[in-house]
C-alpha cells in the first residue's frame, strides 16, 4: 500500500572521516622524557638550584618540542625560564629548612613549581584545540601538589643523606646534594607531566601509571626492599634445605610416648573449623547480602545498615577475629578458630553476593512486583534463582579460602594444624615443619581441584 | 472498569511521560495503544497497577483508587492485573511452572509460597494456564530452554494464573518474528474473547494494531491525541500521532527484520 523505501546510498571519502581520539600510549614517552630531564639536569646541577631549573627546562622544551607539542620558539623560551625561576624559588625555599623537611617547607618549596607546570601547560594549551584556559591552571597546580607530596616524604630520597640521626636532631643543615635534585625532580616532573598531558588525551590514565610508578618506588625504599639482597642471599636456602629435608612424619609427642603421626588429628581439626566456619558464614550471609543490595532491599535503612555492618565486618582481618574469640574462648580452642572463620566467611560472601545481586535482571523482579506478591516473595522468587548457582560457587571458594586462612589462625591459638605447626617452629624442628607442610599442601590442592571442578558445572 | 481522571506522571528528573490524561475503559474491552518510542504507552500502562506513581489526577480500577494507595492495597489492586512484557522477564534460571506460580504468590499464605508448599488447587490454576497458551508440555523445563514465543507465553500464562479482570501487555511482540508476533496477538485476543478479561496492549506496528483491535488509543508526547474505533483510523489521524506520515517501518508487513 505505500512505496518501497529509497535507497540511500553512503559516500565512502578517507577525508571526511572523523579523527581518531589521542590514546596515551604515545604520549607516555613524553612524560617519561620530561620526568627523566629533570633527573639529568639534576645531576649536572652540582646542587644549585637554578642551574638544575635551566636545564631541566631546556631538556624538557627539547622534548615537548621533538613531540610537536609546542611550536613557538618563545613557548620553549618560557618554559626554560619558568623553571629556572620556580626551582631557584624553591631551592631557596628547601634551603630554609630546620633539620628535615616539615609541611610548611614542603608547601613553599612547592609553590615554585607553579611556574614550571604553568609554563608547559600554557605551551600545551595554546598548540592544541581540546583543551581550555583552565587547563593551564589544572597543570600548574598538578605540578605543585606533586612537587608538596615528593619533598613532605623526601627523607628516603637522600634529602638528609651523610647525616646521622643525631646530627639531624642538633639541626644541623646540609646542602641539598644532586642525588637529591635527580630523584625528586624525577618523580615531580613525572606526575606534573602526566597531569598536563593527560588533559589532552581526556583520561587519567598519565598521571595514574606515574603516580603508582613513584609510590611503588618510595615504599619500596622505605622499606629497604632490595633486587641485589634476594639475590646476594640466596645461598642461605642451601643450609634452609638441609635442614628441612628430610621430612620427619612421626614423632613422639611427649617423652616415653610412643613415637605416632601427630598430624593427620590437627589437619582434619582445620578442616572441621573450615567446613563449620564456611556453612555458618555462608548461611548467615545470604539475607545481609539481599539487604545490602539496591536491587533487593527494603528501604534506605535497611540498605546502608546492612552495608555498614557488612564492611565492619569485613574491614577487621581474619587473624584479629581469631585473637579476639582466643582471648574471649580460651587458647588452643577449635571452637575459638570457628567462630573466627564464621566471621572471616560472612564478610566475603555479603560481600560478593550482593555484589552479583546488584547485576540481577530487574525484568522478572517487575514482574513479579505486578502480580501483587510482596516483597520478600519477589525476591525469593525472582533474585534468589538468580543468583543462587553463584552462590553456591562462592560458598565453595569460600571453604577453600578458610583452610589456608584456618592454618594461618591457628598460630594465635585458634587451635588446628596451625598450632602445631608453630609448635615445631618455635623449637626449630624444621623437619617436622616441612612434613606440616606437605600435609597442609596436598590438603589445600585435593580441595581445590574438587571445588574447582563442582563450580565449573555451576555456574 | 479504568477511568483516568488528568492522570499526569512526572518522573525524577522532570521529564512529564503522561500529561492530563482522561479517559474510560469499560470492562471485556480489547485496547491498541500506539504513539512513538517515549510517547508515554508503557508510563500510561504502569500506572494502571500503580508501578508508576501518579503527579497529579487519579486512576481508578474497578471503583478502587491507584494514586495514594496503601501498600497491601496496591497489591490487591494488582493481584487482579496481569502484565505482559517486551522482553517476557521469566526467571531464565527456573522452570515454566516456577515461573507461571509467580502469578499465584499474591493468593497464598505466604509461610507455603515460602517452603514451596502450593495448594492443589493454585497449581491446578497454574497448569491450565499453561494449557490455555497450548504450552503445558514444556510445564518443567528451563524457561530458558524455550524459543522466544514459548517464553512470551510462558508470560502470558503468568498473567492469567493470577484469574485477572484486566492484562496489561507492554510491547508484547516487539522481541519477536512477525510468524510468532501474529500467534501471540491471537492468543491476547482469544483470551479476550474467551474469559472476558479486559485487554489493553501497546503495540509498535500499525497494521497489528488495525488486525486485532477495535479501539484505539493515541498517544503523543505523553498526551492523548486520538481515542476512537480503529477504523476511523487515516491517514491524518497517523499523522496527528506519529507526527509524520506511515513510512514502511510502522508496519510489520514491510518493515526489516
Amino acid at each position: 500500500m505505500t512505496a518501497p523505501p529509497e535507497i540511500t546510498t553512503f559516500e565512502i571519502s578517507p577525508t571526511d572521516r572523523p579523527a581518531p581520539p589521542p590514546r596515551s600510549g604515545p604520549f607516555f614517552v613524553v612524560v617519561l622524557l620530561i620526568g627523566l630531564a629533570f633527573a639529568v639536569a639534576g645531576v649536572v646541577s652540582g646542587g644549585i638550584a637554578v642551574v638544575w631549573g635551566l636545564a631541566s627546562g631546556v631538556l624538557a622544551a627539547a622534548a615537548l618540542r621533538w613531540r610537536g607539542l609546542t611550536s613557538l620558539p618563545g613557548e620553549s623560551l618560557a618554559i626554560v625560564f619558568a623553571s629556572a625561576l620556580g626551582l631557584g624559588l624553591s631551592g631557596w625555599a628547601l634551603g630554609q629548612r630546620g633539620s628535615s623537611i616539615e609541611g610548611t617547607t614542603a608547601l613553599l618549596a612547592a609553590l615554585g613549581w607553579l611556574l614550571p607546570g604553568a609554563a608547559i601547560g600554557f605551551a600545551v594549551w595554546r598548540n592544541s584545540d581540546r583543551l581550555r584556559l583552565t587547563s593551564v591552571w589544572v597543570s600548574a597546580v598538578g605540578w605543585a601538589l606533586a612537587a608538596f607530596f615528593v619533598f613532605l616524604w623526601a627523607e628516603g630520597l637522600g634529602a638528609t643523606e651523610g647525616l646521622s640521626r643525631t646530627a639531624i636532631q642538633a639541626g644541623e643543615i646540609v646542602e641539598l646534594t644532586p642525588t637529591f635534585y635527580a630523584t625528586s625532580g624525577f618523580f615531580v616532573a613525572l606526575i606534573g607531566a602526566g597531569v598536563t598531558l593527560s588533559l589532552l588525551v581526556g583520561s587519567p590514565a598519565l598521571p595514574a601509571v606515574a603516580g603508582s610508578i613513584t609510590f611503588t618506588l618510595f615504599a619500596a625504599s622505605q622499606i629497604g626492599f632490595s633486587v641485589i639482597k634476594v639475590a646476594s642471599e640466596a645461598d642461605k636456602l642451601n643450609v634452609l634445605a638441609q635442614e628441612f629435608w628430610p621430612a620427619e612424619w612421626k614423632w613422639a609427642n611427649l617423652t616415653g610416648q610412643p613415637v605416632a603421626n601427630q598430624i593427620v588429628e590437627p589437619m582434619v581439626e582445620t578442616m572441621q573449623i573450615a567446613v563449620v566456619g564456611a556453612t555458618v558464614g555462608c548461611l548467615v550471609a545470604l539475607p545481609i547480602a539481599f539487604l545490602a543490595s539496591k536491587a533487593t532491599t527494603f528501604n534506605a535503612p535497611t540498605f546502608w545498615g546492612s552495608r555498614l555492618f557488612m564492611n565492619v565486618i569485613r574491614a577487621i582481618p581474619d587473624l584479629f577475629w581469631a585473637m579476639i574469640f582466643v582471648s574471649a574462648v580460651g587458647f588452643g580452642s577449635p571452637f575459638a578458630g570457628a567462630l573466627a572463620m564464621i566471621m572471616f566467611s560472612l564478610g566475603i560472601m555479603a560481600k560478593l553476593l550482593s555484589e552479583t545481586v546488584d547485576g540481577v535482571d530487574p525484568g522478572p523482579l517487575e514482574a513479579s512486583r505486578a502480580t501483587g506478591a510482596v516483597h520478600s516473595q519477589v525476591v525469593q522468587y525472582s533474585a534468589m534463582p538468580q543468583v543462587l548457582p553463584h552462590y553456591v560457587a562462592y560458598a565453595l571458594y569460600i571453604f577453600e579460602l578458610n583452610i589456608r586462612a584456618s592454618v594461618v589462625i591457628g598460630i594465635v591459638g585458634a587451635g588446628g594444624i596451625g598450632r602445631l605447626l608453630d609448635e615445631q617452629r618455635v623449637f626449630f624442628q624444621w623437619d617436622r615443619v616441612m612434613a606440616i607442610a606437605i600435609v597442609i599442601w596436598v590438603s589445600v590442592i585435593v580441595i581445590e581441584m574438587v571445588s574447582v571442578t563442582v563450580r565449573r558445572r555451576l555456574v | 472498569m479504568i477511568e483516568f481522571r488528568n492522570a499526569t506522571v512526572i518522573y525524577p528528573g522532570g521529564l512529564k511521560a503522561l500529561k492530563n490524561v482522561s479517559l474510560t475503559i469499560e470492562d471485556g474491552e480489547f485496547i491498541v495503544v500506539v504513539g512513538l518510542s517515549g510517547a508515554g504507552k508503557s508510563t500510561m500502562l504502569r500506572a494502571i497497577n500503580g508501578l508508576v506513581p501518579l503527579a497529579e489526577g487519579s486512576v481508578k480500577v474497578s471503583g478502587r483508587e491507584v494514586r495514594g494507595a496503601t501498600p497491601s492495597d496496591l497489591r490487591e489492586i494488582r493481584s487482579d492485573i496481569g502484565m505482559i512484557f517486551q522482553t517476557f522477564n521469566l526467571v531464565n534460571r527456573s522452570t515454566v511452572i516456577n515461573n507461571v506460580l509467580v502469578g499465584r504468590l499474591s493468593m497464598v499464605p505466604r509461610w507455603r509460597s515460602t517452603f514451596g508448599l502450593w495448594p492443589k488447587a493454585d497449581m491446578e490454576t497454574a497448569l491450565q494456564s499453561l494449557e490455555r497458551v497450548g504450552i503445558i508440555d514444556k510445564a518443567y523445563e528451563r524457561a530458558s530452554n524455550l524459543s522466544g514465543g514459548q517464553q512470551q507465553r510462558v508470560g502470558i500464562a503468568r498473567a492469567l494464573a493470577q484469574e485477572p479482570e484486566l492484562i496489561l501487555a507492554d510491547e508484547p511482540v516487539a522481541s519477536l518474528d512477525p510468524v510468532t508476533s501474529h500467534m501471540v496477538m491471537r492468543d491476547l485476543q482469544r483470551i479476550n474473547r474467551e474469559l472476558g478479561i479486559t485487554t489493553l496492549i501497546n503495540l509498535h506496528f500499525l497494521d497489528l494494531a488495525r488486525d486485532y483491535g477495535k479501539r484505539l488509543i493515541g498517544l503523543r508526547d505523553g498526551e492523548l491525541v486520538f481515542d476512537g474505533d480503529i477504523a476511523n483510523v487515516d491517514e491524518d489521524v497517523f499523522r496527528g500521532i506519529y507526527g509524520r506520515a506511515i513510512t514502511p517501518e510502522d508496519l510489520l508487513e514491510t518493515a526489516g527484520p
